[in-house]
């Protein structure tokens, strides 16, 4: 049973400690965000079965998390304020070439940022090619052409 | 703002109030840190304290503030004693079942057990210094705990408490 109670903290706890880092915060995983996670991953493991090696432990940590995981999605499909929460909700930054200044800042991204992510989809080169830059619920950047740009 | 030819479910208002708990969210880290610093959560200013008997003959340092099933070190230190050849130290805790003694250095004589309290001889060497009696500690169960420790009589009463 504890293994089980275990778990269910550690989900909420990462649960709520990634969402209020920001859309950004481990979408665009860099090297050093790789190894960020490895080592979250590391501490977490101690908590969630402690000094326990057994496969009945590690099975039972895994379903519930997993168990967790899908549960919640269900419950996000129907109760849709919950799946705002746990899921954000996407954000216009670049509007008709215009940068959204406040809203960027807000979400710590930059023009580059913007820059990059038009070269990397769609090989745009300025700013003013872009319609809409759009900052998805997972923190990707997505970008609209303009049309004839 | 004219209507968007995008179709996106965005709200700004969900943004701003999020943006306006995501910023007291980033506070309330700090300030877990800070207090982790300060050792709310053990080994800290806040956390390392000493107990001393009435008498002045018996002080205890401990940690105030300790984790579930992470040792600590609860040091007893006793003033010369005349020329007793033993030591005679009693522990009793409230919820003593959850209190797991890891380590005592030196090793004592004799362990007993039986009035509810644990007893420990300890073999002393009349030099006129203190004897420094270290127990490593553990406890299984979180919560708040009363310890009280004596030696001869003198007796130190402190609390300590367990996080998750």
């Amino acid at each position: 049973m504890e293994t089980i109670l275990r778990a269910l903290a550690i989900y909420a706890f990462l649960l709520l400690v990634f969402r209020f880092s920001g859309k950004r915060s481990l979408a665009q995983t860099t090297t050093f965000d790789l190894v960020l996670l490895l080592v979250v991953g590391e501490a977490t493991q101690q908590a969630v079965v402690g000094d326990d090696y057994s496969i009945t432990t590690a099975m039972l940590a895994i379903v519930t998390l997993v168990g967790l995981d899908v549960g919640l999605s269900v419950v996000k499909e129907r109760f849709r304020p919950l799946e705002r929460f746990v899921d954000d909700m996407p954000l216009i930054i670049v509007e008709h070439g215009r940068p959204l200044r406040e809203r960027m800042d807000k979400e710590r991204v930059d023009e580059e940022d913007v820059l990059a992510a038009a070269r990397n989809l769609h090989g745009l080169e300025r700013m003013q090619q872009i319609k809409y830059a759009v900052l998805e619920r997972n923190g990707a950047i997505s970008i609209v052409p303009r049309s004839g740009g | 703002m004219p209507k968007r030819s995008i179709e996106l479910s965005e709200d700004l208002s969900f943004q701003r109030r999020q943006w306006r708990w995501q910023r007291a969210a980033w506070m309330l880290a700090g300030a877990i840190v800070g207090a982790g610093l300060l050792g709310l959560f053990g080994e800290g200013p806040l956390s390392t304290a000493r107990a001393v008997s009435a008498d002045g003959a018996l002080s205890v340092d401990y940690e105030r503030f300790v984790r579930r099933e992470a040792p600590s070190r609860i040091l007893v230190t006793a003033a010369p004693g005349t020329t007793d050849r033993s030591l005679d130290l009693h522990l009793r805790a409230s919820r003593m079942e959850t209190l797991r003694i890891v380590a005592v250095e030196p090793a004592p004589q004799e362990a007993l057990a039986g009035d509810g309290a644990r007893r420990y001889r300890f073999g002393r060497l009349s030099t006129g210094a203190p004897a420094r009696i270290l127990y490593v500690v553990e406890s299984a169960v979180p919560g708040l705990q009363r310890l009280r420790i004596g030696v001869g009589g003198s007796e130190v009463g402190f609390w300590r408490f367990t996080f998750p």
